[in-house]
């Protein structure tokens, strides 16, 4: 039963998160690149769900943001299923700190911005190609650090389980 | 409990079926029309998401123009007094224009001329954006009832912004200028050459001409040809000066007019036909006024 709360909670999550994407993050973008709190919401919400909620809710999201982004469907979907399953691989690993938190979030955001290009340019969009690459996969990262802690503590508070596990 | 090892195992063929799904999903999307099942999804979850992004909206943008204004309020005492000298600079240009204009009228009058109309635009409020830093896409709060199509030029007072190219009844997504997929049919106001310019995913533009016979110089003046867009708007400044090289192929940068960062209000022009008319058959175009012959009558 707390499995389906879980999820059903973590997904209302991802529905916040991807309002406050498309609204509050349209308006500000420092150096023209937003977060990206969605995917920030899935590494949330990946670290307390069982293994395989966190691969739906990752599929889920990404596909809720490729419907109202601008690319072919299911590209970002495959992007948060690889950073949710990521996620769920690293969080059983003893790790503390804080330090080693921030450099998990930056490395997984940065990974699956880097994974977006590649897929999407695999489907025609030249993404890779862009001048300024390296703004969309750093900026986002560093901002994704720094939202962490409100994010981290809102999931943290509404699906807390009993275990816990990395970057907790 | 099962064993861990089976429990991976049913984790990875889930992970690896998500992905499959993913690739196979992908593939549709890029296979099928604008009319699929996907664009239908699409339209159905921004209907469903607009009243919350709606409320959202209405919420932030106060306080964000809030803080705005506060970071701002340092330099509002000389931003004031540039205005002001600005304002006085084009009083003057006003009145001399609309002696200028006068005057156009009475050569019309004399020579019989009928003066072009303006277009026919819908203002409408960008509410939402897309959803990763790699879109190049906002939503508008007007669609389909308000006379909107696909493939309708979208503009703002510097210049235009983009296109229609997904629309639900009360919303439409407009593509930008910047998102590499879409492409303009250009002039170079300066040496009235043509060209194309295409969206390269940042911030500037580039410019292909593909048979030109004059340099481009910095600073010159882009607008669109009329090819897909109603002529004469501004698409931006060539960013750096350009000589045409073997086989009269140009290519150069161009700063576009409009600042995409900075959407609130933009307009869509509706009073002209796209050229992709085809595409939506049965949109309400606005047809161009019948021709009377003014000799014999006919139409």
């Amino acid at each position: 039963m707390r499995r389906y709360r879980n999820t059903l909670i973590a997904l209302g999550l991802v529905l916040v998160s991807l309002v406050l994407q498309t609204t509050l993050f349209n308006q500000v973008r420092p150096f023209a690149v937003a977060p990206s709190i969605v995917l920030l919401t899935v590494i949330a919400c990946a670290r307390y769900l069982e293994p395989e909620s966190a691969l739906m809710v990752g599929f889920t999201a990404g596909f809720l943001t490729d419907l109202v982004g601008g690319s072919s469907l299911g590209l970002w979907a495959i992007t948060m299923t690889v950073v949710a399953y990521a996620t769920v691989k690293l969080r059983h690993r003893e790790v503390d700190g804080i330090l080693i938190v921030a450099a998990g979030i930056f490395g997984l955001t940065v990974a699956g911005q880097l994974l977006f290009a590649i897929v999407s340019t695999l489907f025609g969009h030249s993404t890779i190609n862009q001048p300024d690459l390296w703004k969309h996969l750093l900026i986002p990262a560093v901002w994704n650090v720094l939202l962490a802690a409100p994010i981290f503590w809102l999931s943290s508070v509404t699906m807390r389980r009993g275990e816990r596990g990395w970057a907790t | 409990m099962l064993p861990t090892g089976r429990r991976f195992d049913r984790v990875t063929a889930l992970f690896l079926s998500l992905l499959a799904a993913g690739f196979v999903i992908a593939t549709f999307d890029v296979r099928t029309t604008e009319s699929g099942v996907a664009e239908t999804l699409r339209g159905g979850t921004q209907s469903l998401l607009a009243p919350m992004q709606r409320g959202a909206d209405l919420v932030i943008s106060p306080v964000v123009g809030f803080f705005e204004g506060v970071s701002n309020l340092a330099g509002l005492r000389e931003q004031n007094d540039r205005l002001e000298s600005q304002v006085r600079e084009l009083e003057l240009k006003l009145r001399q224009t609309e002696a200028l204009e006068r005057q156009v009228e009475e050569l019309e009058a004399i020579n019989g001329l009928t003066p072009p109309l303006e277009l026919a635009t819908v203002s409408a409020r960008v509410y939402s954006s897309g959803a990763s830093s790699y879109d190049h896409v906002r939503y508008i709060l007007k669609g389909s009832d308000d006379g909107i199509v696909i493939g309708q030029a979208v503009v703002d007072e510097t210049g235009l912004i983009g296109r229609v190219d997904a629309i639900t009844a009360t919303t439409a997504r407009v593509r930008l200028l910047t998102d590499p997929v879409v492409a303009v049919g250009v002039r170079v106001q300066e040496t009235n050459e043509t060209g194309v310019v295409t969206g390269i995913g940042a911030g500037t533009l580039r410019l292909d001409m593909f048979d030109a016979t004059t340099a481009v110089t910095e600073g010159s003046v882009v607008i669109t040809d009329g090819s897909r867009f109603p002529p004469g708007i501004v698409v931006g400044y060539v960013a750096r000066s350009a000589d045409a090289q073997v086989d009269f192929v140009l290519r150069t940068d161009v700063e576009p007019a409009a600042r995409f960062s900075q959407l609130d209000y933009v307009k869509v022009v509706v009073g002209w036909s796209p050229l992709d008319a085809e595409v939506e058959p049965d949109s309400p175009l606005i047809s161009p006024p019948e021709f009377v012959d003014p000799t014999s009558g006919q139409r």
